[in-house]
């Protein structure tokens, strides 16, 4: 008998219990949340309007349990929240005992929901700014009130670093104009009346130019390009056959599509180019006539590994490649300013 | 389960973590933070393993479970932070396959070559490991130059010394170590390491004196040569180097070096500047000059050399490098030559490291023009 008394009091509660308590006894989350947003000016309970807010959140209606939870606060906190607002914007000491914990855990779920809100948003936008701004004045009155104060800490640095994020994947033009040392080689061939030779020449000089293109905080893709200047020497690569020539002037230009990854906050970058190289030079033929200087092609494609390291809006850079189907390597060591 | 497998694999047959110049990149101006040495190389300490373990070393092969503290935790010799505070032990294996003009026919050539292999103890005592006494001992390839007859052993201590730490900013050391000089790279065959003859296999007996400042370093090494050589082998003199720090991260320094022995005397001087490009990331520069005089004349020259050694770290565990040097080994000719390196170096799990190295040499004179060579290196390096 004892024992049926027992069980009786404790389920009275869910016997008596209207819709709300029988819906969350059942677990039946979204039914209680559609129930809640057609029914929203019925005078729901405080304990009720609590259990609301728990399925609205269960089920990410965060927007709708903001509502909910300034609805309570402002029936049930309102002297205290208007007294908290005044004295934080005239900097008044807070004391934290001042203040209910139950209007705490309010503020708390506000900005809980307001940074769930915020880290879904794909790009910036007034409404992200507008949620913003009253997410942080949510967060300021936590901070005062010393409550939960490392997990508001950690929410903070969720969407601050999520807001950071969005502003740093946009693209954006960059451009920079540079100046690299660099060594290049290229084909050529002696013919002869018995055979042909093949002749190493290695050039040093200087390329200008410069780059455009579009990068955000984690890819670079570009355009670049430079003119090429300089002069080299010419040997051939068979030691039986004699010919060399020294300081024979080059010129021409380097340019191709890049793309880099930018691997650290000063923006230093690894990447890659695929530029053509375009040089004359004029070799001397010979003395006999059965000799002569053949020149490949002006034109070599290459890949390069490129690597930059920055410096403020100053950096300095390194190209290291080789001509496609070719064996002749490139490389050029540079500083440049981006405008 | 896998990931799991792969760890304990790769963990059996790997030692602790190491720990280079370039991490200036992660903020570490000075290398006392990490080493026993307070210029770099040799053992780490404590703190050396788990910044390794923590921060070095990527952990996409540990298990999730483990959280930063449990990584530093198993970066101790034999995988445990140690129970006693007075020594430590590590076990260092350091060996390439080197390949010559690869892709070559007629003259590629490949060997293994064990490069390092040794034991290394450390005694500490006093607050702050104020005392300690350090010793090396294992195999190690011979050191240069030696004149045809003369023998050297092949399994024999490159570094023992001990150490007093007089304050937290003064230390003095005594017994064999590297010298004091320059930028301290692991790349023994650069030319800022081989011109002024401050390789892996340079080291001498001698006193160091260390001082670290709030805003620069310096130090001062008196030696009498490697008392291991024949007496008339050993280049006895000394050495200076002072880092200044730069904009906070940067460090700008400069070194000078005098030594001979009976045949070679060289006097060596450059400058120098470690920059930290963040997160990992950063970029070595020296650039030096040699005197160098022999007994009678014959090889008598001024070299300059340079290095720029740059890393880039994607994420942890990886750095992408490119090491370029230059070299005029005779001002009073016009010929130079400029050595270019990328590479790849990757610290799968604590212990090990992994790296890919292409060294192309392009030699630059007025009366000839000749093919590039070129070399590349796969390093394992794997220390307990």
């Amino acid at each position: 008998m004892i024992k049926l008394l027992i069980l009786s009091f404790l389920y009275s509660g869910f016997l008596w219990a209207g819709p709300v308590e029988q819906m969350v006894a059942g677990k039946r989350y979204a039914e209680l949340s559609r129930y809640y947003l057609s029914n929203t000016k019925r005078n729901f309970t405080r304990k009720q309007l609590i259990l609301i807010s728990d399925a609205l959140r269960r089920q990410r209606l965060f927007r709708e349990d903001i509502r909910l939870n300034i609805q309570l606060m402002n029936k049930y906190y309102k002297k205290q929240h208007v007294r908290l607002l005044k004295d934080i914007k005239a900097s008044n000491t807070i004391d934290p005992d001042d203040y209910p914990i139950s209007q705490k855990i309010i503020y708390w779920i506000i900005i809980s929901d307001y940074a769930n809100i915020l880290t879904k948003y794909e790009k910036r936008s007034p409404a992200l700014e507008k949620d913003y701004r009253f997410f942080q004045i949510f967060s300021k009155m936590l901070v005062d009130m010393e409550f939960r104060e490392s997990k508001v800490d950690k929410i903070n640095n969720k969407v601050n670093n999520h807001l950071e994020y969005l502003t740093n994947k946009v693209y954006r033009f960059a451009g920079s104009y540079n100046l690299q040392y660099v060594s290049w080689q290229r084909e050529a061939i002696l013919t002869g009346p018995l055979r042909d030779t093949s002749l190493n020449v290695t050039n040093r000089g200087y390329c200008l130019g410069g780059d455009m293109g579009m990068e955000n905080h984690l890819f670079h893709f570009y355009l670049d390009g430079c003119f090429l200047f300089g002069s080299g020497g010419v040997k051939s690569t068979d030691s039986s056959v004699e010919y060399q020539q020294s300081n024979v002037g080059a010129y021409g230009f380097k340019a191709g599509p890049g793309a880099s990854l930018i691997v650290s906050s000063s923006k230093s970058r690894i990447g890659f180019k695929v530029p053509v190289i375009y040089t004359i030079q004029r070799y001397q033929n010979p003395n006999s006539t059965q000799f002569s200087i053949e020149e490949k092609s002006p034109f070599s494609f290459m890949t390069t590994l490129f690597s930059r390291f920055q410096f403020g809006k100053t950096y300095f850079q390194t190209e290291f490649g080789k001509y496609i189907q070719k064996e002749e390597i490139f490389w050029g060591l540079g500083i440049g300013r981006e405008f | 389960m896998i990931k799991l497998i792969t760890f304990i694999f790769v963990i059996v047959l790997t030692p602790g973590a190491w720990a280079y110049t370039n991490f200036i990149g992660h903020s570490y101006t000075s290398c006392l933070n990490c080493h026993y040495n307070p210029f770099g190389g040799g053992p780490i300490n404590d703190y050396g393993r788990a910044v390794s373990a923590t921060a070095i070393s990527s952990d996409t092969f540990t298990p999730d479970s483990w959280d930063q503290e449990k990584l530093a935790y198993t970066s101790g010799f034999l995988f445990r932070k140690p129970k006693q505070d007075w020594l430590r032990t590590q076990i260092n294996y350091r060996g390439f396959q080197l390949v010559r003009n690869p892709g070559s026919s007629e003259s590629e050539q490949k060997e293994w070559i064990n490069m390092q292999f040794d034991g290394r103890v450390v005694l500490k005592f006093g607050e702050n490991d104020k005392f300690i006494a350090v010793a090396n001992y294992g195999y190690a390839p011979l050191p240069h130059p030696k004149p045809p007859g003369k023998e050297q052993a092949l399994w024999r201590s490159r570094e023992h010394y001990i150490g007093y730490r007089v304050t937290p900013k003064f230390g003095v050391y005594a017994g064999l170590m590297d010298q004091v000089y320059g930028i301290r790279v692991i790349e023994h065959i650069a030319y800022s390491r081989t011109i002024p003859q401050v390789a892996q296999n340079d080291q001498v007996h001698g006193v160091l004196l260390h001082y670290l400042g709030d805003t620069f370093e310096v130090g001062a090494h008196a030696y009498g040569g490697n008392l291991s050589q024949e007496e008339d082998l050993r280049m006895a003199g000394g050495s200076l180097k002072f880092e200044k720090t730069a904009f906070s991260h940067h460090r700008l320094g400069a070194s000078v070096k005098k030594a001979g022995n009976d045949y070679l005397d060289l006097v060596s001087y450059s400058a120098h500047g470690r920059f930290n490009l963040k997160e990992g990331s950063a970029l070595l520069a020296e650039i030096g000059q040699t005197d160098r005089k022999t007994q009678n004349g014959s090889d008598d020259r001024t070299s300059r050399y340079g290095l720029l050694q740059t890393y880039l770290r994607p994420f942890r565990g990886l750095y992408f490098l490119t090491n370029i040097e230059y070299l005029k080994r005779n001002l009073e000719l016009d010929d130079y030559s400029v050595r270019w390196g990328p590479g790849i170096q990757y610290f799968p799990l604590q212990r090990l490291e992994l790296r890919l190295d292409l060294y192309n040499t392009r030699n630059f004179s007025p009366d000839s023009s000749t093919p590039d060579s070129w070399m590349y290196l796969f390093q394992t390096h794997i220390w307990i």
